[in-house]
């Protein structure tokens, strides 16, 4: 009687004890699926406010010029010359990035030219022969300089 | 007995008020992420930190368009760039880049980090053009215009959860910012540089500090709003519409919107300034079939005349 008494108390114990920690877990689940219940509804809303948003674009595109200029290549090859401006990879037919490529993360090739990019810059003295050929002006010097150092 | 009774109890009594302790205490702690996360969104980014977060939204354009590897048209870019971003109001150490893409727009990044797509360079005709283009690219870095939205969207809890990526992997922490965190940043800069508009007063405070710049540097002020001017009616042509699309309307006010305020702004400027067509023809060259001249009669017509209306 006594042992059963104790096994139903340690029981109880535990049960109590395993509902201190699930009660908070539920909440937290419960919340984070609420959450991305509302972030499918924003998702939704916003397509539609885009669908809104593209009808009006449509609606309006009145002339402005003649619209009879042709944009020019940088790189001209048969394909883009004979497909004018409309052939270009990665965009969609409007000129927006393709979704997918811009969920892609970034490589590790990417990250090494963005830091060759982080080098580059030009040194005062060419800039200097720049301008003055140019004839252009100087700013006044600037009396800090807070560049981070490239690691 | 009754004491090993007492005892049970006692612990059955303490877990139970475990329960509440911890909700309690999961709040305070809950309460000082938040707190931390908030003041994080509105604390302005250190050089340090904009430099990373800079950085690595570089590698994801990178990405997304390619480099245009020419050292000699990318120097005479970050001449004309530096130039022009020398009378910002702050210190930025500014790095100019080409990206590999015929599609027409420009972007800046945090960090001092400004990308022009090769199909931009083909259709200036001038420097002063250029110069009006980054000049306002330039803006937009000067004014943490980028960073603000970015720190914003995290303030109210609109960041892009990139996950585990390659790219959280390759970003190191920085200066306070967790590596994840910074991915997350360039993650949501390079989503509102690509989808989105800065807001009409950024992008009009860009235009105004931008103009402000190449005047002072010596530039012909309406070179930006001369090249909006050719891109506004190329605009119409629907062979241009994917080059175009994005510039016009989607990351920026719609070009012809653009144009008419700038005309009004660029009246504002004595005129004259210097235009240094020949200069820029010597260094930005594609060969065969490249930029050499407009490419028709009425682009002609029209870059003359949004010349000398201003």
């Amino acid at each position: 009687m006594q042992r059963s008494t104790r096994t139903f108390t340690v029981l109880l114990a535990l049960i109590v004890g395993a509902s201190c920690w699930a009660v908070p877990y539920f909440q937290e689940n419960s919340k984070n699926s609420g959450d991305q219940q509302k972030q499918t509804d924003k998702n939704k809303s916003k397509k539609s406010d885009k669908d809104k948003d593209k009808d009006k674009n449509n609606k309006d595109e009145s002339p402005f010029g003649s619209g009879k200029i042709n944009l020019l290549h940088s790189s001209h090859t048969s394909d883009t010359a004979s497909a004018g401006f409309n052939g270009l990879t990665g965009l969609t037919p409007s000129g927006e990035v393709e979704a997918k490529k811009l969920k892609e993360p970034a490589t590790g090739d990417d990250f090494s030219k963005a830091e060759q990019v982080s080098f580059i810059g030009v040194k005062a003295s060419s800039l200097k022969k720049f301008i003055q050929e140019g004839k252009l002006n100087t700013a006044p010097a600037k009396t800090e300089t807070t560049s981070p150092k490239k690691s | 007995m009754n004491k090993t009774n007492l005892c049970f109890a006692t612990v059955l009594l303490l877990l139970a008020g475990t329960l509440p302790a911890r909700a309690q205490f999961g709040d305070i702690f809950n309460g000082i992420n938040k707190g931390r996360q908030i003041h994080e969104a509105t604390q302005e980014w250190t050089p340090e930190q904009e430099e990373a977060v800079g950085r690595a939204s570089a590698a994801k354009m990178i990405h997304v368009f390619g480099l245009y590897n020419n050292s000699s048209m990318t120097n005479y870019v970050n001449l004309v760039g530096n130039t022009v971003a020398q009378f910002g109001t702050r210190p930025v150490q500014y790095h100019f880049a080409i990206l590999d893409t015929d599609m027409i727009n420009a972007f800046a990044m945090p960090g001092g980090y400004v990308f022009i797509t090769r199909g931009t360079l083909a259709n200036i005709s001038n420097e002063s053009e250029l110069a009006g283009v980054l000049a306002h690219e330039a803006a937009h870095v000067d004014g943490r215009h980028l960073e603000k939205i970015v720190r914003g969207k995290k303030l109210t809890g609109l960041e892009v959860q990139t996950g585990a990526d390659v790219g959280a992997s390759q970003v190191g922490g920085v200066a306070g910012l967790a590596a994840g965190l910074i991915d997350q940043y360039a993650t949501q800069a390079i989503t509102t540089a690509l989808t989105q508009n800065y807001g009409s007063d950024k992008e009009r405070d860009a235009d105004k500090a931008g103009m402000d710049f190449a005047a002072r540097a010596g530039y012909d002020p309406a070179g930006l709003r001369n090249f909006l001017s050719m891109l506004a009616e190329a605009a119409n042509n629907p062979a241009n519409k994917q080059a175009t699309g994005m510039l016009n309307g989607k990351t920026h006010p719609p070009l012809k919107e653009r144009v008419s305020k700038l005309t009004t702004l660029s009246a504002t400027y004595p005129a004259g300034g210097q235009v240094l067509e020949k200069r820029y023809r010597l260094n930005v060259n594609f060969g065969t079939g490249s930029a050499a001249a407009p490419a028709t009669a009425s682009a002609k017509k029209s870059r003359t005349k949004s010349t000398s209306s201003k």
